[in-house]
């Protein structure tokens, strides 16, 4: 495992992304009728970009940023609260789909638009899974209510993130290399 | 817009705690306000209030730090009173849409919410007393077995702060971006939503390369110090004194009468 001695540009890239995941929160694109948080988008970037273990690192660094009371878990919200309550789910799953979605779109040399999606994609199921099963444990909802309140409304939002990450990651690849 | 997290400066006991005290109590703490039954719950909600009172934290800022919480909870607590199995005791009946309000739902949904706020207090508490800087110290600390399986510890620490750092860099090179392209004439008020996107496309992906470009500046910088993986010194040093192995001690006895108690129930 003579892997995990990560590069110096390894490391501010993974914090850059980890930061940027964070301001995420306050970055917001433009779609009717609500407009939505730019957070998810940054996390299939940054996947795509730093490939599976330094993206796993840098949503990592996404939650401890949290913990450690900044403000930028959805909503505003900060602390480890956040993690061990409802909504935990979806940053540990934050994490792990990072990872995949990285590695996923590294096992194709010349992954296009279209490869980059179905990695996201992957990548998402992984979230939200993540994220309604701690959400049906801790509200003790059943799995099905948890999918209707955590998992639907977002949907359609994470769609057009995916989307755009897709298109922007694409212009991007080759030109930023870790 | 933007804020560096909650830490309220002070010089109470709690703040004076040693950070991994204070991290290893909100855990055991969460952990404890999700696992045990209702009547323990409500010990353990009396016990937070009493450490918010030794903190001196003033309740007006716990409200703003649960406030962003409400709608979720919100959220749950109906789910909870209109859609619960145990229809034993309904209190309203609308006949025409199937949904009754049942006591049972009432009763478990207003627990999960407190449970909730409990965890949420739990939190608050610990980052208003302590610095983000002694935060990850005491997270470094806690993060160290996992050097045995070569996870590299200590860059997690320097990428925090890193990260940290860059916050507040990165929201104004975003500001700038806009405020330039603002300045020559773009103007996106009343424009359809495709258009929208791809203004956010070509925002963003400037942004992205300012901020790339930094980052390189940042490695440039870094190895030119040369910069040296592996054990690092800190300007934070963490000593247990005492009053730290005092309410450690307190946290455990409590815990483990909670738990004993909590059988009981």
């Amino acid at each position: 495992m003579a892997s995990m001695r990560l590069s110096v540009k390894g490391i501010v890239y993974a914090a850059l992304m980890g930061a940027l995941t964070a301001i995420g929160a306050f970055i917001i694109i433009p779609l009717p009728p609500v407009p939505i948080t730019a957070q998810t988008f940054f996390l299939n970037f940054g996947a795509i970009i730093l490939g599976g273990p330094l993206a796993a690192f840098s949503q990592f660094l996404y939650v401890m940023l949290g913990i450690i009371g900044l403000p930028v878990f959805s909503g505003g919200k900060a602390g480890l609260g956040v993690l061990f309550g409802p909504t935990g789910g979806y940053l540990l799953g934050f994490i792990v789909g990072a990872f995949v979605i990285g590695l996923v779109a590294r096992m194709r040399k010349s992954a296009g638009i279209l490869w980059y999606i179905f990695a996201m994609i992957i990548g998402m199921i992984i979230i939200y899974g993540c994220g309604a099963v701690q959400l049906a444990f801790v509200a003790k909802l059943s799995f099905k209510k948890a999918l209707a309140v955590g998992v639907l409304p977002f949907l359609l939002g994470d769609i057009i993130k995916i989307l755009l990450a897709a298109v922007i990651s694409s212009h991007f690849k080759g030109r930023i290399r870790v | 817009m933007y804020h560096t997290g909650l830490f309220i400066n002070g010089n109470s006991t709690i703040h004076r705690l040693d950070p991994r005290v204070k991290l290893a109590a909100a855990v055991i703490l969460s952990v404890m306000i999700l696992g045990v039954k209702a009547p323990t719950v409500i010990l353990l909600g009396l016990a937070l209030l009493g450490a918010v009172l030794a903190g001196r934290i003033s309740f007006r800022i716990i409200g703003q730090a649960v406030k962003p919480l409400l709608f979720f909870a919100g959220l749950i607590f109906f789910t909870h009173a209109f859609f619960s199995e145990g229809e034993a005791l309904a209190l309203i009946t609308l006949p025409y849409l199937k949904i009754s309000v049942s006591r049972t739902g009432i009763a478990e949904g207003g627990l999960v919410v407190f449970r909730f706020l409990c965890l949420t207090v739990a939190a608050v508490v610990l980052t208003m007393t302590t610095t983000p800087a002694r935060t990850i110290a005491a997270i470094k600390f806690f993060l160290r077995p996992l050097k045995t399986l070569r996870v590299p510890v200590d860059d997690i620490a320097v990428m925090m702060m890193v990260a940290m750092r860059l916050m507040p860099v990165l929201l104004m090179e975003k500001d700038r971006i806009e405020t330039a392209q603002k300045a020559r004439g773009y103007d996106l008020r009343g424009s359809t939503t495709a258009v929208r996107l791809k203004a956010f496309i070509s925002l963003i992906k400037t942004v992205l390369l300012g901020v790339f470009r930094r980052a390189d500046e940042l490695a440039a910088a870094m190895e030119a110090r040369s910069y040296n993986r592996g054990e690092r010194t800190t300007f934070i040093e963490l000593k247990m004194r005492s009053i730290d192995y005092i309410t450690l001690a307190i946290l455990f006895i409590t815990g483990g009468i909670m738990t004993g108690l909590n059988t009981h129930f």
